[in-house]
C-alpha cells in the first residue's frame, strides 16, 4: 500500500473518529450510561453513581470501590450477586499477527459483602475462552476493610494498584504499553494479576499499598492468546509491590511505586536454568478539575540477568493520558505513550466513548505509532453491554 | 472536532462547571451532604438520609445553604409531590437553578467535594422534599418551612 493510500485511510479514519465522537456527545447527552448490575441492585442507585461509561469509574465509583463495595449508612435493598459482561471489538487494520476483525468476549462477576458490618467482600472475574484461548480466572479475592479507617488486607489474586488500572477500569480498547512490556522471557509486567497478599490504607488523603506475591496470573489477558515460550517460569523468591498517592490541593494527586523479585526460567528443551532479579521504579500523578483529567505514569526498569548470559537490562516506558468529559457520560482521550525495553517504541491513542443505550458503551479509538514508518496505525471499535438489565427508569 | 467539543459544552446535559459558592454569611442554616457520614432517620413524609440534619424545620425566611462533605459530587434537587421509588432526576438537576425553596425544580447543581451550593431563601411556608441526582434513593431529605 502506497504512502498516498496510507495517508488517505489514516485521513478517513479520524474523519469517522471525529463524526462517531460527536454523535456520541449528542446522543449520550440525552442517554446516561450503565453500571455493574450488582452494585446498581444492592442500594437502588442510578448507574450514572459510579461510572461515567461502564466499566469507567467517576470519584464515587473509585472510593465506593476502596470501601470494599460497601455503604454502611446506606440500607441494601437486594442483592444478586452475579453479573455478565459482553463485549465485540472490531478491529479495521490488522497487525500481521492477527487474522480476527471481530472479537467477542464475555466476562462472568461474582461479589458480595458479608460479616455483620459487611466489611468483607469477595470479587471474582472469570474470562471465558476467547480468540482460541481457553477461559480462566482472571480475578479471585477475599478482603477485609475498616470502614472508618480504610485499613484493608486483601488475599487471592489481583491487580497491582496503579493510578490507571490496566483491566477492570480501562477507559479504552488499548492497554497502555508501559504496563504491559516485558524483558526477555519474563512476565514481570504490572499489567498482570498477582497471586498473594494485598493490603495497605486507602482514605482521603493517602493511598499506601503494598503486595507480596507467590505467583500471577497465567492465563489469556482479554481474549489475547498467551504466547508458548520454551521456558517455564516461576517466582524464585516472593516479589514485592509498594505503592503511596497522595491526595494534594486542587485536584492533584502525586506517588510512587516500588516492584522487587526475581524469577527463575528452565527450558523445556534442555532442563537449563537461570534466574533473573528485576525491579521496577515508577513515578505517577494526576490532576482533575471539572470536565478535564490528566494522569501519568513514568516507570523505570532493570533487570541483572535479562537473557540468561548474565547480562543486564535497563528498560523505561511511560504515558500521559488527557481526558475531556463532555457530558457525565462521554469522554474524549488522548494518551501518548512511550517504551524502551529497549528498543523505543512511541504512540498516540486517540479515541472516543458514549453510552449509546441505558447499559452500554461504545468505544471508538485509533491508536498511532510515531517514530517508525511500517509501524501500523489501527482503528477499532467496541460495543459492550451488562447484563442482567435492570428497570431503566432506576438506571438512568 | 474541537467545534464539537464546544458545540457540546452548550448541550443540555452537558457536565457543568463547578459550582465555586462561598459559605454564606450571615448566618445561613448549612445543611451538610455526605452519603459516608450520615445515616438514616425518619420523617412524616418517610425515611430520609444522607444531609444533616435530613428533616429540618425552620421559620419562614431563613436562608439554607447545602455543603458536600464528601469527595465527590452531589446535588439538593427538589422533589415535586411525595419521595418516589426510584431515580427520577434529569440532568437539569446538574445545574445550579433556584434561590427560593418554592422555585419549581430547584437544584443546587453539581457540587465538588466541600463545596457550597447558592443560598436558598425560604418566604413561602410549605413542605420541600429534595435529593441527589446521584444517589437517590439513598440521599433524601425534607425541609418545613413554617
Amino acid at each position: 500500500m502506497s504512502n498516498n493510500c496510507l495517508r488517505a485511510h489514516s485521513r478517513a479514519a479520524l474523519l469517522l473518529f471525529a463524526a462517531t465522537a460527536l454523535a456520541g456527545i449528542l446522543i449520550s447527552s440525552a442517554v446516561p450510561a450503565s453500571a455493574v448490575p450488582i452494585f446498581a441492585e444492592r442500594y437502588g442507585f442510578s448507574c450514572s453513581a459510579c461510572h461515567t461509561a461502564v466499566p469507567d469509574l467517576n470519584a464515587f465509583g473509585n472510593s465506593f470501590r476502596k470501601a470494599g463495595f460497601n455503604l454502611p449508612n446506606v440500607p441494601r435493598q437486594r442483592d444478586f450477586p452475579v453479573a455478565l459482561r459482553f463485549q465485540e471489538t472490531y478491529v479495521k487494520d490488522l497487525l500481521p499477527s492477527q487474522n480476527r476483525r471481530y472479537n467477542a468476549l464475555a466476562i462472568l462477576i461474582s461479589t458480595e459483602n458479608f460479616g455483620a458490618d459487611k466489611s468483607y467482600s469477595y470479587f471474582t472475574r472469570y474470562i471465558f475462552g476467547s480468540q482460541g484461548a481457553a477461559g480462566s480466572l482472571y480475578y479471585a479475592w477475599a478482603q477485609h476493610v475498616n470502614p472508618r479507617t480504610g485499613v484493608f488486607q486483601r488475599i487471592g489474586l489481583f491487580s497491582l494498584p496503579l493510578i490507571a488500572n490496566p483491566t477492570q477500569r480501562l477507559d479504552t480498547i488499548t492497554l497502555q504499553p508501559a504496563y504491559s512490556y516485558t524483558i526477555g522471557h519474563s512476565s514481570a509486567n504490572l499489567a498482570t494479576p498477582r497471586l498473594g497478599l494485598l493490603f495497605g490504607q486507602r482514605n482521603g488523603f493517602i493511598d499506601a499499598e503494598f503486595a507480596v506475591s507467590e505467583d500471577e496470573y497465567h492465563g489469556a489477558a482479554y481474549g489475547a492468546p498467551t504466547p508458548p515460550s520454551d521456558f517455564a517460569q516461576a517466582f524464585a523468591v516472593p516479589e514485592v509491590f509498594g505503592s503511596a498517592l497522595f491526595s494534594l490541593p486542587h485536584g492533584f494527586k502525586a506517588g510512587f511505586l516500588s516492584l522487587r523479585g526475581s524469577r527463575s526460567f528452565q527450558s523445556r528443551a534442555t532442563g537449563a536454568t537461570y534466574y533473573d532479579s528485576y525491579r521496577r521504579e515508577g513515578a505517577q500523578a494526576s490532576w482533575a478539575q471539572g470536565r478535564f483529567e490528566l494522569t501519568g505514569q513514568q516507570l523505570w526498569g532493570r533487570d541483572d540477568n535479562a537473557d540468561g548470559f548474565g547480562n543486564p537490562s535497563g528498560s523505561s516506558g511511560g504515558f500521559v493520558t488527557f481526558k475531556y468529559h463532555a457530558t457525565p457520560h462521554s469522554y474524549i482521550g488522548l494518551r501518548y505513550d512511550a517504551v524502551a525495553n529497549p528498543f523505543a517504541t512511541r504512540d498516540y491513542d486517540l479515541y472516543a466513548v458514549f453510552a449509546p443505550t441505558a447499559h452500554s458503551r461504545f468505544v471508538l479509538e485509533h491508536f498511532k505509532p510515531v517514530g517508525n514508518s511500517s509501524a501500523l496505525a489501527v482503528t477499532s471499535a467496541q460495543l459492550l453491554f451488562a447484563l442482567p438489565f435492570t428497570d431503566p427508569q432506576k438506571n438512568r | 472536532m474541537l467545534g464539537s467539543i464546544a458545540a457540546a459544552g452548550c448541550t443540555p446535559g452537558a457536565a457543568t462547571a463547578p459550582n465555586t459558592h462561598q459559605p454564606a454569611a450571615g448566618g445561613a442554616i448549612v445543611i451538610g451532604m455526605s452519603l459516608i457520614k450520615y445515616g438514616q432517620s425518619s420523617s412524616p413524609f418517610g425515611t430520609v438520609q444522607a444531609y444533616n440534619p435530613a428533616f429540618l424545620t425552620v421559620p419562614a425566611g431563613s436562608t439554607i445553604q447545602f455543603h458536600n462533605e464528601d469527595g465527590f459530587k452531589h446535588t439538593a434537587t427538589m422533589i415535586s409531590g411525595s419521595f418516589p421509588s426510584a431515580n427520577t432526576f434529569n440532568t437539569t438537576a446538574l445545574t445550579p437553578s433556584g434561590t427560593d425553596l418554592a422555585t419549581a425544580a430547584w437544584s443546587s447543581g453539581d457540587l465538588d467535594p466541600n463545596g457550597f451550593s447558592q443560598t436558598f431563601s425560604s418566604l413561602h411556608p410549605g413542605t420541600y422534599l429534595y435529593g441527589c441526582y446521584h444517589h437517590y434513593p439513598a440521599m433524601r431529605g425534607v425541609i418545613i418551612v413554617q
